[in-house]
């Protein structure tokens, strides 16, 4: 394993007598990580600490393995994309953006082509670009956000909420540009509420609850490990409930409940605690009961179902 | 037909880390400021008391040497007696009409373009989270704060500094022998703009950081500088006693500059029995620094925010 990008040693932060983060320890590593959680369990408070916003009140937070509380030398390899606007509303997108390459060492003729080029990649259209930012709608915004934290080329690039505001083509374009700097070998932490949009970028997730570290690592590895919450196994066939019959005899099979969706078509879920040995014996079971099996799926194997268990827990 | 990669690219170029990466700051909000009729105002209304003085010294470019002789028995310097030389009268001259265009007629003028331009240099990084943005690029604290008093100190330098320099300019190269005793006010003059663009800066910025709106920190900017000296002139009159006159913060200015200048040689110029010069430059200092400790602090409370 290649060493931890970022790491959080006992961080903790206070704000008076309200904890935002609670003794926090992980190692992030490169590639896009997912840092999720509901409102308030302080995903933005781990981004403040993982940035340097924030100094911990206690503990050590890491960036490529220099404290990065006080050091503004790591924000060049670092670009934030804020939760909030943080523009001057009167300039344009282009002035912005042309503003903070100088303020991040491009100068002339370098600093008026890379703010061009970043905002093609952001996809703003260049009509927009030479109106006054306070005239822009929440996805220009957003887009112009994500365009001034790429703007220096960051090795680490943390997004707090990039997609909010955006429309599913946006969201859309915004992925895979993230998709694609991912590949190129940068490294990406997301703060998101939009579960599936995450489940598409990443397996590799950090979920928060009330300023602690509730599960981290592959989603799929952590859905295994809930094994209180049985997997739910949902099969549509023409013969369910002699399906059923045969499956409520096996001993890994906890319940099942049918849903009758057509006259002819049911829909069977399969609550078990070995989700592997259900897929085992659902051939013979059909073979035996003479059913014709047209779909399986897993519906709580994803992060919805596995954030909802936890932060329910 | 090539087919060119549509892919991203990276930057291939280096950054140069600038020890002036805070001018970037100083080159947007000159920008933004020059466009605000009030500062332009401001700005030539600065120039007046230098064209006067230009005028003048053009009447005595074409009068003669008496003119200015009869100026220097008129305006101010009795004292400097019969055996007075030209160069003597050209070293007073200057440093009076600097110390006259320094002090009294700009001293309103240093105080509203220091409002105008300083008040909302932060009120409004704060109003739409702008600071947040410097915070995440390679820039300081000290840069972030170097950049805004640089904003500052332009505009100070530019209804001070740069009159006064005009005149100067104009005066060395029609008045003959003039040139020796603008070179040696300069200096001072040079001095009294830094001091007044420092402190008035830091204070401005300081109250600036305070609030989200501008006009807060002009309220309280003028109510420092007017209260202070409403309060002074008071205790001056019923206590008959020079020293209240430190309790003015525009009054310490006018005391610290005229020593700069050089006051002594100047009599009745500025004021009578001046307090011990340690008192205003402790008064301002102490200013100073409270004012960038709050700055300073309220660029730690946005980062702690």
């Amino acid at each position: 394993m290649s060493a931890p990008l970022l790491s959080a040693r006992g961080a903790s932060k206070w704000y008076g007598q309200v904890i935002a983060v609670n003794d926090v320890t992980l190692d992030i590593q490169p590639g896009i990580t997912a840092l999720l959680g509901p409102n308030g369990a302080g995903k933005s408070t781990l981004l403040g600490l993982f940035t340097g916003q924030l100094r911990p009140t206690r503990g050590l937070v890491e960036a490529f393995g220099e404290p990065i509380w006080d050091n503004p030398r790591l924000n060049e390899r670092i670009g934030l994309c804020h939760q909030y606007d943080n523009f001057y509303e009167e300039m344009t997108a282009v002035e912005f953006l042309r503003f903070i390459c100088r303020l991040t060492g491009f100068r002339g003729t370098a600093a008026r082509q890379r703010a061009d080029y970043v905002l093609d990649r952001v996809g703003l259209e260049k009509c927009d670009r030479v109106r006054a930012i306070r005239t822009y709608s929440k996805g220009m915004r957003q887009r112009t956000k994500l365009a001034q934290a790429l703007v220096h080329e960051p090795e680490l690039l943390f997004l707090d909420e990039p997609m909010t505001g955006l429309d599913p083509v946006g969201r859309y374009e915004i992925s895979k540009l993230l998709e694609g700097l991912a590949k190129m070998g940068k490294s990406i932490v997301v703060s998101t509420h939009i579960l599936h949009e995450v489940e598409a970028l990443t397996d590799q997730i950090l979920l928060l609850a009330e300023g602690r570290i509730l599960a981290e690592g592959d989603i799929h590895q952590i859905r295994a490990s809930l094994e209180q919450h049985p997997y739910q196994i949902r099969v549509v066939s023409n013969a369910a409930r002699a399906l059923a019959v045969l499956l409520t005899a096996d001993e890994h099979v906890s319940a099942v409940k049918i849903q009758e969706l057509t006259v002819d078509r049911e829909a069977l879920t399969i609550s078990t605690t070995r989700a592997d040995l259900v897929f085992d014996s659902l051939p013979r079971h059909a073979q035996t009961a003479g059913a014709y099996i047209e779909e399986i799926s897993c519906p709580d194997d994803n992060l919805e179902s596995v954030f909802d268990y936890l932060v329910g827990q | 037909m090539p087919v060119y990669d549509q892919s991203y690219r990276h930057w291939k170029g280096s950054f140069r880390r600038s020890p002036l990466r805070w001018a970037p700051m100083v080159s947007y909000h000159m920008k933004h400021l020059m466009r605000s009729k009030l500062v332009w105002f401001f700005l030539l209304g600065a120039f007046a008391p230098a064209l006067g003085a230009i005028i003048f010294v053009y009447v005595g470019y074409l009068e003669g040497p008496e003119v200015l002789s009869r100026a220097v028995d008129v305006l101010l310097i009795d004292s400097l007696g019969e055996s007075a030389t030209r160069d003597d009268e050209y070293r007073i001259m200057a440093r009076y009409g600097m110390l006259s265009m320094l002090v009294f007629p700009q001293s309103f003028v240093v105080l509203s373009i220091t409002s105008i331009v300083g008040s909302g240099l932060i009120a409004k990084d704060i109003r739409s989270n702008a600071l947040e943005i410097y915070l995440t690029k390679p820039i300081t604290p000290t840069d972030y704060i170097l950049g805004k008093l640089a904003v500052i100190a332009i505009f100070i330098f530019l209804v001070t500094f740069a009159p006064a320099a005009l005149v100067l300019l104009v005066a060395s190269s029609l008045w003959e022998g003039f040139g020796a005793a603008a070179l040696s006010v300069t200096p001072a003059l040079f001095l009294a703009c830094a001091i007044t663009a420092l402190v008035n800066g830091s204070v401005i910025l300081g109250l600036s950081s305070l609030t989200k709106s501008s006009r807060y920190a002009t309220v309280i900017w003028f109510a420092i500088c007017f209260v202070s000296q409403a309060t002074a002139s008071a205790l001056q009159e019923i206590t008959r006693e020079p020293m209240w006159q430190v309790i003015s913060y525009r009054q310490n200015f006018a005391l610290i500059i005229a020593e700069i200048m050089g006051s002594t040689e100047l009599p009745n110029v500025v004021v009578s029995d001046p307090p011990h010069m340690g008192i205003p430059i402790a008064l301002l200092g102490f200013a100073t620094l409270t004012a960038i400790l709050v700055l300073r602090r309220t660029i730690r409370a946005v980062e702690n925010a």
